[in-house]
């Protein structure tokens, strides 16, 4: 099965395909934003490196966050277009899962704490076991609370060095931007549940409207 | 170039309805709305007395594929009978005009269909066509919780501005006053409710601009007016809500004739068709004592008034499909880097007005 695989949640633009025979032919452009501008055209251009046809796609998958909410929902929207379009599924894959996985390719064997940087003094994370299954729900966090979920585990992504220095656990990696290669390995064995949807791991800022009616007799 | 109607698919996620439709572009300019779906996320927005942008965002991302799928099944056609697909790109929230616009890439690129970026306000201005077959040049009242404006309409992509709000939009009035005096979101059919019971002469309230040259509008001084006329008599009866809502919209209304007559004499000077005519636009159309006011203005100046239903008056995709359709046929189309923009005034010639750091609002 030929999957198409993007990511658009952090500071990169990636585009993967990945194809039962030959290499995966995969770009990756280091943008900070403009995800919506630039998407488009990769997809185009590497479908076209690698001869491939929407016709020909069998899945596509996107990183649903956490990260850049903004970024991650130009992914979800493109993949759910993708789908509509082609009748194929689409599955969705979070960034920790993808920074987890690439700690074990890196030669992480036992529990895994994956970590992005939140801003704010946070983090979000979520912690995987030896075998990669997540052991705990994705969550935002604050550095102190995320130290205690460090025990045991090697730590992996860009908020793994906030908590390193207050634990000493072994940083595995320290990447912000999924890996699309890591990732496109993720998709071809996912399974598809339903449409991706964004991971936010935060409620949006909003606040309820202040009283300014005036008072009634 | 295809013979036979043009078939295109609209998107709409600028403000808080989440909408797609399918509408059918002839050869000879006539329009049909094949499908029209809007979901409104109104209740979602109604804890926070108005509309919260990333609460929007979020919601247009979980809903949007389903709505496209829901208009072309209406539609009863499938992807290879479009002709292209549009999608409003600005103005509006840049959340949820990035999640419209991304779908809208997606599917041209997966369809291989051109892409037409929409402008929203166009998209009001270009609907009298569709429903009304209504000819070149026109003129337009756009008036909404975001947009208030008075356009000479010249053509596709040829539009003249010859008023805008320098501070509050229209509906934002009705909206404000609305939570000042304790009434529900959204304002303006609350405030029109209201206004029916009241006695409009019980406070005196200005006519904002009324005499001024040109067409512009005001409404913070009214706002603050009756924030005032209200704040010295709280704690308000029903009987008091009713009668400021009256006076409000009393002088609104008389504010917005005042505005709308300067602009016919300038539509005049401009040349103006035979049988020229007036379009009311955008959610505050729906109010009848601003409809019943304009109707007087255009008829005293031989102008007939047409109003789009107000379906169409308010957000939606039939309109967004119906501009995409018309500017293909004028040759435009977009490039899939096409960058989505939360201000992007008609009239790009005119600055400085209703501005603010970040430029004109619309």
């Amino acid at each position: 099965m030929i999957v198409l695989a993007i990511d658009t949640a952090l500071e990169a633009c990636s585009v993967a395909i990945g194809r039962p025979e030959g290499a995966p032919v995969i770009r990756t452009e280091i943008i900070g934003r403009g995800h919506g501008e630039r998407l488009f055209g990769m997809v185009s251009e590497v479908m076209a490196e690698a001869r491939v046809a929407f016709a020909d796609i069998g899945r596509f998958a996107v990183t649903v966050g956490p990260g850049s909410f903004t970024g991650i929902r130009v992914g979800v929207a493109a993949v759910r277009g993708f789908a509509l379009v082609t009748g194929k599924p689409a599955v969705g894959i979070s960034t920790l899962t993808v920074h987890a996985a690439e700690a074990r390719a890196l030669g992480a064997t036992g529990p895994v704490l994956a970590l992005l940087d939140a801003r704010a003094g946070g983090v979000y994370l979520q912690r995987f076991d030896g075998d990669g299954r997540p052991s705990g729900d994705a969550e935002a966090a604050n550095i102190q609370r995320a130290t205690e979920f460090a025990a045991g585990t090697s730590l992996a992504g860009s908020g793994a060095r906030a908590i390193a220095a207050i634990t000493g656990q072994p940083i595995v990696h320290e990447r912000s931007a999924p890996d699309p290669a890591t990732l496109l390995a993720l998709a071809m064995t996912a399974s598809p549940d339903g449409p991706p949807r964004p991971l936010y791991l935060r409620p949006p800022d909003a606040t309820p409207a202040k009283a300014a009616a005036l008072p009634r007799r | 170039m295809t013979t036979g109607p043009r078939l295109v698919l609209g998107i709409e996620t600028s403000c808080d309805e989440t909408a797609a439709a399918v509408v059918a572009h002839d050869g000879d300019g006539k329009g049909r709305i094949l499908s029209d779906i809007v979901l409104s996320q109104t209740d979602e927005h109604a804890l926070f007395g108005g509309v919260v942008p990333e609460i929007a965002a979020r919601a247009h991302v979980e809903a949007l594929d389903r709505v496209v799928e829901r208009a072309m099944t209406d539609a009863g056609i499938g992807w290879g009978d479009l002709d292209a697909v549009a999608a409003t790109a600005g103005p509006g929230l840049i959340g949820g005009l990035l999640v419209g616009l991304s779908t809208a890439k997606a599917i041209a690129l997966a369809t291989g269909l051109p892409l037409v970026a929409v402008n929203h306000l166009e998209a009001h201005a270009l609907t009298p066509r569709l429903t009304d077959g209504l000819d070149f040049p026109y003129l337009l009242l756009l008036a909404s919780g975001g947009h208030t404006q008075l356009l000479r309409v010249d053509g596709v992509d040829r539009y003249r501005r010859y008023g805008t709000t320098i501070d509050d939009a229209l509906g934002e009035a009705f909206d404000k006053t609305a939570k000042l005096l304790g009434l529900p979101y959204p304002g303006g059919p609350a405030v029109e409710r209201a206004a029916a019971r009241g006695r409009a002469d019980r406070f005196l309230l200005p006519r904002p601009m009324l005499g001024r040259p040109g067409a512009d509008f005001s409404l913070s001084g009214l706002k603050t007016a009756v924030r005032m006329e209200a704040e010295a008599i709280a704690p308000l009866t029903t009987g008091d809500v009713d009668d400021i809502a009256a006076s409000f919209q009393a002088a609104v209304v008389e504010s917005v004739a005042d505005r709308v007559r300067h602009a016919i004499r300038r539509f005049r000077d401009d040349g103006a068709p035979a049988a020229p005519a007036l379009v009311i636009a955008g959610g505050v159309a729906a109010n009848g004592a601003l409809r019943a006011a304009l109707a007087a203005v255009a008829a005293a100046a031989d102008f007939r008034l047409i109003a789009p239903p107000l379906r169409l008056c308010t957000d939606n995709a039939a309109m967004v499909a119906w501009a995409g359709a018309e500017r293909l046929a004028a040759g435009f189309a977009d490039g899939l880097d096409f960058a989505a923009r939360p201000r992007w005034p008609l009239d790009a010639d005119i600055a400085g007005i209703g501005g603010g750091a970040k430029g004109a609002k619309a």
